[in-house]
């Protein structure tokens, strides 16, 4: 019963390429319908991770079981979005993604239908007659977007879906997205950029040199990074040179209140709490003790978890290459 | 299946296919046979005078009947070309005039001239030439000088004319009869017959018979190493392309390279039938159809399927260790040289096919299906059946050991981007799990 519910199941995962471990002992459940970004920094192991789900490479060692069974045995089901983006350069659109189609157990009526349905979907109806070299590299990132979903997969692994794409196709992308999550299928989607895990995952994987560094879900996230730090922004003329001080003491007073931070450039005082103060007491201790414009509790970004597990700045966008990926 | 219909559709139904495959070949037979309708009238006729320093005053009669025979013969003298009955190698029409000379001295003068006049050449024969030679003897020299754009045929032909003339005049002056010892040394035609499977007598062209094995060869050959270098390519491509890892998400790579070792072995066959087609054809027109005995069409097919697994499985594993081309050839370089063996020595082979080498190579991957369809092929000398089922037992192994190999390479090098990997990675791919 517990296989049932569970899309993704790896136990002890290893692999070794020569010398280098890319993912060393990994244990990683992904319940059926969850949206779980994979996170982690250049060389993670998140792209060999995902070529050992799709039975593309093995484990040297561990199992790993993919919609209750081997992936080889489930790839009708699976839809999946590699890294290394890759179309027949000579083919036309329409007929590489009924070729896709037809791979993963479509007929050719269906496959078609379901192609321009999607193409449509995605605003790049026209292009289907066209030669794949005749598009854009956004233009084939679509088109691969849709080879990977054609099949009304169960199961939809992203790798990095959203590089190369300007903010208006990575919307229209992310609400895709989030329309096939919320039919139900689950996606395992492997970013670099942390802003875009934070909007669209309900799970966060992070893993790092190879071993899973985190893996919870946003509340569980929220409550264990909690910064317990409310930002309050003053009334304008309220914190000038000369009444900065008079701010910051009265703030300071605040029974619960640990310490106050003003951040010149942002205009605003963080104010770190106590163990165990009562944080709407604050909020409100706050608002009376000082001319204040806004005042909120301080969010945890994936960002500052990553900073906090990984070390260093975040990744920015940009593609992970090499042999044999991460 | 879809893998093994893409392969085909996307080798086999292309245009570049459609004229390489099968528009060059047609065309070639077009040119055959339209050749005579082309070169009516390409030719023109070249025209001019030739010195002849000739002290004796013998050669160059002899030589002005030669031109004269010349010009005729090369439909100098017929602007339709109906009396010439010459091929192409040997020149347009000729029609030369011949200018005595007696004084060598004045030979230099005339060399000076040419290119500057309408003078076509300058023969020079000593007195001695006339003289017949001893056995120990100088041999004796006839000089020939021609202006630097004379076309090679023309050189050619004063050669010849110049020998014959010389030959014929020490001949008078021996007081033989030129003309009559000409037609002593005409050889006879040989009308050759052979016996044909059904008791009838058919007309023997042994000269076409030589070359039937090695149309077999070369036929497999051809069909074969087509397909391969199809396979090469497009595997390149989908690594290169990096729609590789698109197709192994959907198929497993055993499936990928089973689809497309498929594809290709079709299109082989198409322009295995289509080859053999026109093969056939031909030999029909030529009444020699019945040379070819029908087992050696099953041999055909059999040496050819174990070709085919042969050469694929090898250009789909470096097809798929490789990121160009250029990687490939040198990966591909060493086995080529074996594969090269039966193609440079067919003849060899085909002459003697129970030969020591012949013999051994029959069992020495992957040369086995060339060298034993070159063996079958040849009918000077039946091959021991013992040979035949080694060497298709020989072949079958080969090609299930290099269909396991093919396998693993492919499945580890499909994925690898960079720098080629060298002999002993290829084997420790061999080893992966």
């Amino acid at each position: 019963m517990v296989m049932e519910s569970l899309a993704i199941r790896i136990e002890g995962a290893r692999k070794q390429f020569r010398e280098t471990v890319a993912v060393r002992s990994l244990d990683l459940e992904i319940p059926r319908g969850s949206l779980c970004g994979f996170l982690g920094p250049n060389g993670a192991g998140k792209s060999t991770t995902i070529r050992m789900l799709m039975s593309i490479i093995h484990p040297d060692a561990g199992r790993i079981s993919v919609l209750g069974g081997s992936a080889l045995d489930a790839k009708d089901r699976i839809g999946y979005l590699p890294e290394e983006r890759g179309v027949y350069r000579k083919m036309k659109v329409g007929e590489f993604l009924r070729f896709v189609g037809r791979l993963k157990g479509l007929g050719r009526r269906d496959a078609d239908r379901r192609a321009h349905a999607w193409l449509t979907r995605l605003e790049l109806a026209e292009v289907l007659p066209k030669r794949c070299e005749e598009l854009s590299k956004g233009m084939q990132q679509k088109v691969q977007f849709v080879a990977a979903v054609i099949q009304s997969p169960e199961l939809l692994i992203l790798d990095e879906p959203f590089s190369g794409l300007d903010p208006v196709n990575a919307r229209l992308m992310s609400s895709v997205v989030r329309e096939i999550s919320a039919s139900g299928a689950t996606i395992l989607f492997s970013t670099h950029q942390m802003s875009q895990a934070d909007q669209l995952c309900d799970r966060i994987v992070l893993i790092a040199k190879g071993e899973k560094i985190l893996d919870a879900n946003r509340e569980e996230i929220a409550a264990r990074f909690d910064p317990r730090t409310i930002v309050v922004e003053p009334l304008p003329g309220a914190a000038q040179n000369g009444s900065l001080d008079a701010f910051e003491r009265a703030l300071g007073a605040i029974d619960g209140v640990d310490a106050v931070t003003w951040d010149a450039p942002q205009r605003t005082a963080s104010l770190t709490l106590r163990p165990g103060a009562d944080v709407q007491r604050v909020m409100a201790a706050a608002a009376q003790a000082a001319p204040i414009r806004s005042i909120e509790l301080s969010r945890v970004t994936l960002d500052d978890v990553f900073v906090q597990l990984v070390g260093g700045t975040p990744p920015s966008d940009g593609g992970e290459r090499g042999e044999g990926g991460d | 299946m879809a893998v093994a219909w893409r392969e085909f559709r996307y080798t086999a139904l292309t245009k570049a296919f459609i004229f390489g495959a099968i528009g060059v070949p047609i065309l070639m037979v077009g040119v055959v046979a339209l050749g005579p309708l082309l070169k009516q009238g390409a030719s023109t006729t070249v025209k001019g005078p030739v010195a002849i320093v000739d002290p004796s005053g013998r050669v160059a009669p002899i030589l002005e009947r030669l031109f004269e025979q010349e010009a005729a013969e090369s439909g100098a003298k017929d602007p339709s070309g109906a009396s010439s009955g010459r091929s192409d190698f040997e020149g347009g029409p000729l029609e030369l005039t011949a200018q005595a000379v007696s004084d060598p001295s004045q030979a230099d003068a005339l060399i000076a001239d040419l290119g500057q006049s309408d003078l076509l050449a300058v023969v020079r024969i000593p007195a001695s030439a006339i003289e017949a030679p001893t056995a120990d003897g100088p041999r004796a020299e006839i000089g020939l000088i021609v202006p630097n754009a004379t076309p090679w045929h023309v050189t050619s032909r004063l050669e010849r004319m110049a020998r014959s003339a010389v030959v014929e005049a020490r001949l008078a002056n021996l007081g033989m009869d030129a003309a009559r010892m000409r037609s002593l040394m005409q050889a006879p035609r040989v009308e050759s017959q052979r016996l044909g499977r059904g008791g009838d007598l058919k007309q023997e062209v042994a000269f076409s018979r030589m070359f039937i094995p090695a149309g077999f060869m070369f036929l497999l050959w051809i069909c074969v190493f087509t397909s391969g270098q199809y396979l090469l390519t497009t595997t390149i491509e989908e690594k290169s392309s990096r729609v590789m890892e698109v197709l192994l998400s959907a198929v497993s790579p055993m499936q990928l390279l089973t689809g497309k070792l498929l594809g290709q072995a079709l299109v082989s066959l198409v322009m295995l039938f289509m080859y053999a087609g026109m093969a056939m054809s031909a030999l029909a027109m030529l009444a020699m159809a019945d040379l070819i005995q029908p087992i050696q069409y099953l041999w055909l097919v059999l040496y050819f399927v174990m070709a085919y697994f042969m050469v694929a499985t090898m250009m789909v594993a470096v097809g798929s260790a490789v990121s160009d081309l250029r990687e490939a050839q040198a990966l591909v370089g060493p086995v080529m040289l074996i594969l090269m063996i039966p193609l440079i020595l067919w003849l060899p082979i085909s002459n003697a096919p129970n030969g020591t080498f012949a013999t051994v190579m029959s069992f020495i991957p992957p040369a086995i299906p060339f060298v034993m369809i070159l063996r079958l092929a040849s009918s000077s000398e039946p091959v021991a059946a013992w040979q035949v089922v080694m060497s298709l037992v020989a072949g079958g192994a080969s090609v299930a050991v290099m269909l396991w190999g093919a396998a693993r390479i492919f499945r580890v090098g499909v994925l690898m981007q960079g720098k080629p990997p060298t002999p002993r990675e290829l084997f420790r791919w061999l080893l992966v799990r």
